[in-house]
């Protein structure tokens, strides 16, 4: 980790110094250690803030429409990070060459309010770390081990995709999970209707899902318009899945699944299982990825003679 | 706000179904409308004046029209209400008849259905806005995709009225397929007798230029003002010095490249024309043969051209002009899928020859300087059968359509057989004689009856070898038992099919094709010659197997529209055009891609300028090029952030339409 670390350190005052890029997005230690923070260099001689470690969870992707439109930025990006920079360039909100991509070799993010329940005593945590074939959590105590299963993120034990598909420099290896978490979701439609019936009215429409989600870029979001007012700002059940029934249509065949709204909201709706399944279905009729590469369009702005049409195969 | 609603009862096909009166009544009680009335004719002269003097009398400013589709009437009412003072566009039409009467039995339910249609359309109208359709100049040049017959006739007509005209053609010379053929049936006219003045005729005209050795590489703009890239290919040889002299033909020393033009039952050199009328007559070099561009050495031609006309340094050029109206005369292709033709031997005995082989065989300027022999041992043959509907009619092998011509050639085949070969027996085999044309009918007759084809009802299963004759096997279903006939020759009547690249060139062109790749018309029956983009018309068998005639009645129809677009002063654009607010779009590009008509680009413009750094932040936006835009809405659907917005489709008006619905669905169907 801390070879990972100095790398990215030495790499990011190489860029900034020699003026390929004007600002490095990475992450710093949080308030606390089970946590990390963005951060933004503009200087070499901070360069040592940056950190890389089993709880840097945001996705900096979302800062990049903004923050590259007119100067060239270096980020530090996970593979769902890059994935999401891909589907950003296909989409016209960055160019490519305006970013220096900074790229790592995932082993899967920790969801630290994980680490209780796997018996850790949070104020005792100085440092987590990722060990063989787990994570290693530096406690005043000494060092405990946890299985990968018990602390990742949901979105990291689904996750198969650990190798930065676009990167200007790449550090770190890659750990693939030993087993593929599956979706859990109710087969029956109705049961499925009840489950996120049941989801969503927990929702208190912060809008925290969207603020974080680098896909999210529109400046006026359909939830904000007045006229036409699509959904009314009250959090009651219907207006709820109105709003969460068209941020998925608005994420279908874009979502690159790197869970971040899941991950921030407040009341533990399983938003990322729901672009899970959307993502699946997309593989599944159209085999395509969202965030790849190898793509030229967005899903929707491509049309191959052998696409399935969905009213005759629903 | 004064809404006047017009209910039709199209004679029986909506009074039947729905309780017309009835619609009037709950119209009467509809938010905004001031009167109401139903007529037999809506779109007749007496029901289009009952809409006028309405207008008038009761200071109507928007119209409901519930009747038939838009697509049927919109025009005839938009005109009506204009010319009773008010915009075109303050009219909307309730589908009372597609949507309503016609799908449903005389029931209470129809009635309603009726009256949520009528509910829905004025809630619309009522959020109407007027709208202008702006004047568009118009390039007046043609663009001619295709040298064949088609694309001749259709040149010659537009230039003939006094219009330009370019004529692209792929191969290096105009003529097409109708130059190999022949003779023409059923009237036996020397097909070369017939087309070689009019290839003539096109070289000669002061307002036609043909750029053969060309293709179409990338079409742009809309109707009256198209932009098309050309790529007009090096020939190698220096037009403005070449005599046509024939010298390079005769030294070349590649002699042995099958003759496309002969269907690869002649050889052709490297430096060549496909045949000694060819037009322009000036021959190209087949780079992919030619010694000199294969191994460097060589130069033959080079150094005998007595005029100094061949450059091998010549490159390809693209060239991009404006044209006005785009004529496609592509043609067909016929169906070589050795494969699928395995049954009957095609491609593995040499004796078992497609009609198109066997017509260059007839034919006096062909290989065989039309002596009709055996490809194997060059014998005369004493049989030959016809098997005709070989990949036509035919789902499993080939192509379920009818190629339309292949019963009549098959008959002109054995006529014109036995006229030259005068004991030779000929047999055809056939599903069913399609012969429904001028003097069609009584021409198979005569090779029936004075010829003496032996026409066999039924299909061939198998064609083998029998010593150095071949055996057809099949069946007689006339007489219902099984058939053997020994031949010298067969000659598979091959289905015509599009070409391969036929779907490539549609999408350079932004239209459509239809499941084979046959290009597709506006309308099968009312606008056979126009495709869905305006401006562009087809002729020819690019559409679907057609014989001579049709070809050039189409091709001469295709003309006419041509020149009837290039003799209005202006176009009028559609005023039903998408827009996009540029303060919310974010620029994602996704309307550009799913633009069926290439109307949509991102333009980069000013977000917003800035007092920190010396310089404007710039964002890209989507921007419709209205001219080209034809209304269809797709951008606006497709758009998250709801910038792309379509006139007369906005949302405040789709979504009181759905409203209106909504709120009599609550208040219990009042």
């Amino acid at each position: 980790m801390f070879e990972v670390e100095n790398k990215i350190r030495q790499e990011a005052k190489r860029v900034l110094e020699n003026g390929l890029v004007e600002l490095v997005i990475g992450w710093a230690p949080g308030s606390v250690p089970f946590r990390t923070t963005p951060v933004f260099i503009d200087r070499p001689e901070d360069v040592d803030k940056l950190v890389w470690n089993p709880v840097c969870a945001n996705n900096l992707a979302v800062y990049l429409p903004k923050i590259a439109k007119d100067r060239k930025v270096g980020i530090v990006a996970k593979p769902c990070d890059i994935r999401s920079i891909v589907a950003l360039i296909q989409e016209n909100q960055v160019k490519r060459d305006n970013i220096y991509i900074i790229g790592l070799g995932c082993a899967g993010v920790v969801d630290p309010s994980r680490l209780e329940l796997a018996g850790v005593r949070l104020s005792d945590v100085t440092a987590l770390d990722w060990a063989a074939d787990g994570i290693k959590v530096i406690t005043l105590n000494g060092e405990q081990l946890l299985k990968s299963t018990d602390v990742h993120r949901d979105m990291c034990l689904a996750c198969t995709k650990r190798e930065p598909a676009l990167f200007d420099v790449k550090f770190g290896e890659a750990v693939l999970p030993s087993e593929v978490k599956p979706r859990e979701l109710p087969e029956l439609p109705e049961e499925r209707q009840k489950y996120w019936s049941e989801q969503f009215s927990k929702c208190i429409r912060c809008y925290a899902c969207r603020q974080i989600c680098p896909n999210c870029y529109c400046e006026v979001c359909f939830a904000d318009r007045v006229e036409p007012k699509w959904t009314a700002k009250k959090a009651v059940p219907e207006e709820n899945w109105m709003f969460h029934a068209t941020r998925a249509m608005h994420l279908a065949g874009r979502c690159i699944q790197c869970g971040e709204c899941e991950r921030v909201c407040p009341v533990g709706i399983r938003i990322a299982e729901l672009m899970r399944e959307m993502a699946e279905a997309v593989k599944n009729k159209y085999d395509y990825e969202a965030g790849d590469p190898n793509e030229e369009a967005p899903l929707l702005g491509t049309f191959r003679e052998n696409d399935v049409d969905p009213a005759q195969h629903s | 706000m004064r809404i006047g609603v017009f209910v039709c009862w199209c004679g029986s096909n909506i009074a039947k179904t729905v309780d017309v009166e009835k619609v009037v009544e709950a119209a009467r009680e509809m938010p905004g409308v001031v009167y109401a009335t139903d007529y037999k004719y809506m779109c007749s002269e007496p029901g289009q004046n009952i809409i006028q003097d309405a207008i008038k009398e009761h200071k109507l400013d928007r119209i409901v029209v519930a009747s038939c589709s838009p697509r049927l009437h919109e025009p005839t009412f938009q005109r009506c209400v204009e010319a009773a003072g008010l915009n075109p566009y303050m009219v909307e039409m309730a589908n009372i008849r597609e949507q309503c009467s016609w799908v449903h039995d005389r029931t209470p339910e129809a009635t309603q259905h009726a009256i949520d249609l009528v509910r829905m359309a004025v809630a619309k109208v009522a959020k109407n806005e007027p709208l202008t359709r702006s004047r568009l100049g118009i390039t007046r040049k043609a663009l001619v995709i295709g040298g064949g017959v088609a694309g001749i006739q259709a040149a010659l007509d537009i230039a003939d009225a006094g219009y330009p005209v370019v004529l692209v053609e792929r191969t290096p010379s105009i003529g097409g397929h109708m130059a190999q053929y022949d003779k023409t049936f059923p009237t036996l006219d020397c097909a070369a007798c017939i087309l070689t003045p009019k290839m003539v005729d096109c070289a000669s005209h002061p307002l036609i230029e043909i750029w053969s050795y060309s293709e179409v590489e990338e079409v742009n703009g809309f109707v009256g003002n198209f932009e098309v890239k050309v790529r007009r290919r090096a020939k190698s040889v220096d037009e403005s010095k070449c005599t046509g002299c024939g010298l390079c033909l005769e030294k070349c020393p590649v002699k042995d490249i099958p003759s496309e033009f002969d269907e690869g039952t002649g050889t052709r050199r490297a430096i060549y024309r496909p045949f000694p009328q060819s037009v322009p007559n000036k021959p190209v070099i087949d780079r992919d043969h030619c010694r000199y561009f294969q191994t460097g050495k060589c130069g033959v031609c080079q150094k005998i051209c007595p005029v100094g006309a061949i450059d091998y340094e010549q490159q390809d050029q693209v060239v991009t002009e404006k044209f006005g109206a785009i004529v496609v005369a592509t043609g067909f292709d016929v169906w070589r899928d050795e494969r699928a033709m395995a049954q009957f031997g095609y491609g593995k005995y040499p004796d078992v020859i497609s009609s198109l082989q066997f017509e260059r065989l007839m034919n006096a300027s062909g290989p065989t300087d039309g002596k009709i022999v055996r490809p194997s041992d060059g014998k005369t043959p004493r049989s030959i059968a016809f098997i005709s509907c070989v990949g036509s009619r035919d789902e499993e092998h080939g192509y379920p359509y009818c190629s339309k011509v292949c019963c009549m050639y098959n008959a002109k085949q054995a006529l014109l057989a036995k006229d030259k070969l005068h004991d030779v027996q000929t047999y055809v085999f056939y599903m069913d004689i399609r012969a429904n044309g001028k003097g069609y009918e009584e021409f198979v007759r005569r090779t029936i009856e004075e010829y003496g084809a032996n026409y066999i009802r039924g299909r061939v299963s198998r064609v083998y070898p029998d010593g150095d004759q071949l055996v057809v096997k099949g069946a007689d279903t006339l007489l219902g038992r099984p058939l053997e006939v020994r031949v010298d020759l067969v000659v598979l009547a091959t289905a015509m099919k599009p070409h391969d690249d036929a779907k490539e060139l549609a999408r350079k062109l932004g239209i459509s094709t239809d499941q084979y790749d046959w290009f597709s018309e506006a309308h099968p029956k009312l606008r056979p010659v126009e495709v869905l983009t305006d401006g562009i018309y087809l002729a020819g068998a690019c559409q679907y197997p057609k014989d001579i005639p049709d070809t050039v009645a189409q091709a001469s129809g295709a003309a006419s529209k041509v020149v009837g677009l290039f003799s209005k002063e202006a176009i009028l654009s559609e005023a039903m055009t998408a827009y996009v607010n540029e303060d919310t779009c974010v620029g994602c590009g996704l309307c550009v891609e799913v633009c069926p008509f290439g109307a949509i680009e991102l333009v980069e413009v000013v977000d917003r300028e800035k007092s920190t750094r010396d310089n404007q932040v710039m964002k890209k936006v989507a921007r419709v090029n209205e001219g080209v835009c034809k209304g269809c809405g797709t951008c606006a659907a497709a758009c998250r952030s709801g910038s792309a917005r379509l006139r007369g489709f906005d949302t405040k008006q789709i979504l009181a339409e759905i409203d209106a619905l909504a709120d009599a669905a609550l208040a219990g169907r009042q």
